[in-house]
């Protein structure tokens, strides 16, 4: 091949080389428009697409950045929403959130930003950018406003921190892209709205149903004034309730309940009501504007509220009456044992006064229940009035009750029991009332409970020991048992008042205790038999004489107090010291076919040391004179003795005594 | 030192193998190599790309002794590289010394329910640990390949990240198996795990992203698609779309249609012109992309060369995640993409691992990538 050739072979093949450099170049360059022109066309539909797969605000906005910035090749995506001036970050891609100011935002130089003309692209530097993005190198900014039928919503911002520009052709896309992100925005902030109401719709409907389960005064108080703040969004709320006309705090949220609103804030007070029955009413404030949905709200809230708290104040009332007696109002027995409870759990001093009423039987058994119901609540009565307000009274037995005195010592609580024995002994009432009081102090003779109750207890029957209508502190050296020297006053003072009834009693005695000797009673039980025949009629003394000494046959009502003298009788030997012989006294008019009184005992259950007395008494009396009749000669007694054999008298003790009558009718 | 040891190193660090079938003699050689000499200091870092098949247990152990001071993290792979040898079975150990440089490493467990969280909040410990502020920053993010849903990761990542620290790294492999992929980091090995590395350094740092791709065909509307799975295509059943698509050189052998776009993976086109390989949505306009061997490398030495440019300064070191699909195209010119590589950045020592999924975002995109090779560049 020649010279020629060859030059026309190499420049052929550079021209070919040329051509094929050319082409490939122009082959890339229609590569790189047609993926251009495919990115620019399927970029809506893209956009569109993925905005579909969602309704929750956050998401859509969330996912609205992240694919607008990878659409766009851009490095950031800002979707912020609200006016220029005051407007929020909702979903980002690109930015620390830490570099995002917090709170609402203002942004500046987007006046151009029109409906006519909605985006802004241009050069970093030539279009405006937050101050707060400077670090992160801006090259190329794109701004769209998002309108929904002429209303703006916010703005988007796209940034390219790469050299390559966002170009005129990229205008059409970020319009409509715009437009779409928009309408998805708006989709997902109704959603957002629809889902809260929906959520505070469950809410309420949780709140109702806790509410309609709820019961206790206090938790509704409370549950209502948390909802008018959680729910409603005012600032604070305060829960009074009508107690006897007054309103009085229950609970509030928001501030304590001692808080005193001050002039600035605005208080409004709405009255909370059932069928225009007032069960109080609920201070606001920052209550929702008249007028407003939430204003709805709220009075809705309230309807509920007062329902639930008109139950609840009579559960209240309910649960209160049965913790009260019914016949004092006094809190009974339950209460006080929890009062004690929480008191001995405050580790602080107090004390406590435990005490009955003296011979309260008697006055039941004289005077009829109602009497003695009248006397229970006159002694609840004078015990409050006595009481601090602080102090708290219980009845926590049948005539029995207590005070709990917080933060007073033992000698302070003396003062306190002595200041309610004359409060009660100044009752005014035909029978006398007096009560036996045992004082006991935390921590000074118990800590426990039970034992501070067991101390104010021993320390009542100390008193009662001692002669009743007295007062005793726990752990207190006790008043002794009456003394021989205390006894023998004592019945020299009956002496006194009644001679006769003195004589009767030695006589009694003498002949009781012949039977017992007759009927093989052992000598020890000689002693107690002698000293109740003795004074088995010693109650009589709380007889009025007129009754004693009435010529002719008692009343009714006569013969009920004279038969409350074996009692008091008993009470009085019980009282000095001498609890078996009381205990004889008290059956001494007991007859053995439960006819008798005062318990209408029969056969064994009448002592027979009770029995003997009972023989020797009606024997002795039978055969002395009497105001209203004479007395019988000794065969007549026998007589009417041996008639009431087994009906009134024990015939063994009957058959003793006409055996020692004969015995003695032979000697003589 | 094994006679299979390889061993590249600079001042800043190098790279050693191991291909022992032993597993700790594989984890302690590849570090002992890769350190070359040097005692690691507290602060310094290895990475290790280790087959899954090994006693993984057995290797780490004897990487983290070998590694002495230093931290220790990683992930199994389908097979790993240095600039000097392809390591298809073996383990491939990279050493940076913290010399004027500071690592921040979390290794966490994978959160399903809330993938962008939990990445989120490893990624803002690696960085707090990294502590030391030094002008220039990258995170490196080495991922479980079974994470369903690898855009999430990024996601999370690029709320610490945001736009201005680049993010770079891959996911884990298990020689194609599909069943489990590990991670390592802070002394644990994780089955569904992720590393964060967060680097501060007082140098430049630069990553970049290329493929060698070209769209191949007519364009396809992605018209079914669930996460990261495409079921329909331009209506039709995808593969069926597909295979159209690719014409009478492509029979249906079975393979599934996720299988297929491993040899010729989908493309998308982006605002800028060029082609991306990553998770096509619904709506999406995408194309069969092909290439051969040489396409391939074109595109590995365009990424050396973008991440020089960024670099500005002289590069001391490559760590590549070139993906694992490139490996049967590539075939006996393996070697070549990373030594190409390694030459366009100045011969700096390379080495990296074949992943299942590239991390790398430097401007504009969201960071996921498939079939492509992404380069840091330190």
């Amino acid at each position: 091949m020649d010279a020629a050739a060859l030059d026309s072979q190499a420049s052929l093949l550079a021209r070919l080389q040329e051509e094929n450099a050319q082409l490939r170049d122009r082959l890339e360059s229609a590569e790189h428009h047609t993926a251009q022109t495919l990115s620019r066309a399927t970029r809506l539909s893209q956009v569109i697409s993925v905005l579909g797969q969602d309704t929750d605000f956050d998401t859509v906005v969330e996912r609205a950045a992240v694919e607008v910035a990878e659409l766009f090749s851009a490095d950031i995506a800002l979707l912020m929403l609200g006016p220029d001036d005051a407007c929020i970050v909702e979903g980002q891609w690109g930015v620390r959130p830490t570099d995002i100011p917090a709170g609402s935002l203002a942004l500046e130089g987007l006046d151009s930003l029109t409906s006519a003309e909605p985006v802004l692209i241009g050069a970093a530097g030539e279009v405006a950018l937050p101050a707060w993005l400077e670090a992160y190198s801006a090259q190329h900014v794109a701004w769209a406003r998002l309108f929904v039928a002429e209303e703006s919503l916010g703005v988007m911002l796209l940034v390219r921190r790469g050299p390559e520009p966002f170009e005129r052709s990229d205008e059409k896309e970020l319009r409509a892209i715009a437009y779409r992100i928009a309408l998805a925005m708006e989709n997902g902030l109704l959603h957002r709205q629809m889902s809260d109401q929906l959520a505070r719709l469950r809410r309420i409907q949780e709140f109702t149903t806790q509410l309609a389960g709820t019961l206790e005064l206090q938790a509704v108080g409370k549950s209502v004034a948390a909802m008018l703040v959680s729910e409603i969004g005012v600032r604070a709320s305060v829960i009074l309730i009508d107690r006897d006309g007054a309103l009085v705090p229950l609970a509030s949220h928001g501030l304590t309940l001692d808080h005193v609103p001050n002039s600035d804030e605005s208080w409004e007070r709405f009255p909370v009501e059932t069928t225009g029955k007032p069960v109080g009413c609920v201070d606001i404030t920052g209550a929702p504007a008249p007028g407003s949905e939430e204003r709805e709200l709220l009075l809705h809230l309230l309807g509920l509220a007062a329902l639930a708290l008109d139950k609840a104040l009579l559960y209240d009332r309910i649960h209160e009456q049965a913790r009260r007696d019914s016949l004092t109002g006094l809190f009974g027995h339950r209460v006080f044992h929890e009062q004690l409870e929480e008191q001995t759990a405050l580790h602080v001093p107090f004390s406590i006064v435990y005490l009955d009423i003296d011979d309260f039987k008697q006055i039941n058994d004289l005077y009829g229940h109602q009497t003695g119901d009248d006397t229970l609540r006159l002694v609840a009565e004078a015990l409050c009035q006595g009481a601090r307000d602080r102090d708290r009274v219980f009845r926590v037995g049948g005539e029995e009750f207590c005070v709990v005195l917080p933060g007073v010592g033992q000698e302070d609580a003396y003062k306190v029991a002595e200041r309610l024995r004359g409060n009660v002994a100044a009752i005014d009432v035909p029978h006398p009332v007096t009560v036996s009081l045992g004082v006991a102090s935390y921590p000074t003779h118990a800590e426990r409970r039970d034992e501070l109750l067991a101390s104010a207890d021993a320390a009542l029957y100390a008193s009662k020991r001692s002669g009743k209508d007295r007062t005793s502190i726990a752990g207190a050296a006790e008043a002794p048992g009456a003394a021989p020297a205390d006894r023998n006053v004592h019945i020299a003072l009956l002496h006194d008042r009644d001679p006769e009834l003195v004589a009767h009693g030695g006589q009694v005695a003498a002949i009781a205790v012949k039977i017992a000797r007759a009927l093989g009673v052992e000598d020890d039980r000689l002693d107690d038999l002698r000293t109740a025949a003795k004074l088995h009629d010693i109650g009589k003394v709380a007889v009025p004489r007129e009754i004693l000494d009435k010529p002719g046959p008692l009343d009714e009502d006569e013969l009920r107090v004279v038969q409350t003298h074996p009692i008091v009788g008993a009470e009085l030997l019980r009282a000095w010291g001498f609890p078996k012989p009381a205990q004889l006294v008290l059956e001494h008019h007991e007859h053995i076919n439960g006819s008798g009184y005062p318990a209408g005992l029969s056969g064994d259950e009448i002592t027979l040391e009770a029995r003997i007395i009972h023989v020797a008494d009606a024997f002795v009396a039978m055969t002395l004179d009497r105001p209203y009749r004479k007395a019988m000669r000794r065969e007549e007694a026998l007589a009417e003795l041996e008639r009431h054999r087994g009906t009134q008298f024990d015939a063994t003790v009957v058959v003793a005594l006409l055996e020692l009558e004969q015995s003695r009718v032979r000697a003589a | 030192m094994s006679e299979n040891v390889a061993l590249a190193e600079t001042r800043l660090g190098g790279f050693g193998q191991s291909s022992s079938a032993q597993a700790e003699t594989a984890g302690r050689d590849a570090v002992r190599a890769a350190l070359a000499g040097r005692t690691p200091a507290a602060g310094d870092l290895v990475i290790i790309f280790p087959n899954a098949a090994y006693d993984l247990e057995a290797l780490y152990g004897a990487a983290m002794a070998e590694a002495g001071l230093a931290s220790v993290v990683g992930c199994t792979t389908v097979g790993a590289f240095t600039d000097e040898s392809q390591v298809p079975f073996g383990c491939v150990a990279a050493f940076l010394a913290a010399d004027d440089a500071s690592f921040g490493v979390c290794h966490a467990e994978r959160e399903d329910a809330d993938i962008a969280g939990s990445t989120r909040r490893a990624v803002e410990t690696a960085r707090d640990r990294a502590g030391e502020v030094h002008p220039h920053s990258v995170l490196v993010l080495l991922c479980d390949g079974m994470t369903p849903d690898q855009r999430a990761m990024a996601r999370g990542a690029y709320e610490v990240t945001s736009a201005v620290i680049p993010l770079v790294g891959g996911a884990a492999g298990d020689d194609l198996v599909w069943q489990k992929t590990f991670t390592f980091g802070e002394g644990r090995i994780l089955s569904k795990g992720f590393v964060a590395v967060w680097i501060n350094s007082a140098r430049p740092l630069a990553v970049a992203v290329d493929h060698g791709w070209r769209p191949f065909g007519k364009p396809m509307l992605v018209t079914r698609a669930e996460g990261s799975v495409i079921h329909e295509l331009d209506g039709l059943p995808a593969l069926e779309a597909y295979l159209s698509e690719r014409g009478a050189a492509l029979k249906d052998d079975g393979r599934s249609f996720a299988a297929k776009c491993m040899e010729r993976p989908l493309g998308l086109p982006n605002a800028h012109g060029r082609y991306d390989l990553r998770g096509v949505p619904e709506q999406t306009v995408v194309q069969v992309m092909a290439g051969d061997a040489e396409s391939l490398l074109e595109g590995a030495a365009r990424a050396a060369t973008t991440a020089l440019e960024r670099l500005g300064a002289d590069p001391r070191l490559a760590l590549v995640f070139s993906c694992c699909t490139r490996v049967p195209l590539l075939q006996d010119r393996l070697d070549e993409e990373v030594q190409l590589i390694s030459s366009r950045l100045n011969g700096v020592p390379a080495g990296g691992f074949y992943t299942c999924g590239e991390f790398a975002r430097v401007t504009g995109s969201t960071g996921i990538h498939n079939s492509s090779v992404a380069i840091l560049v330190l």
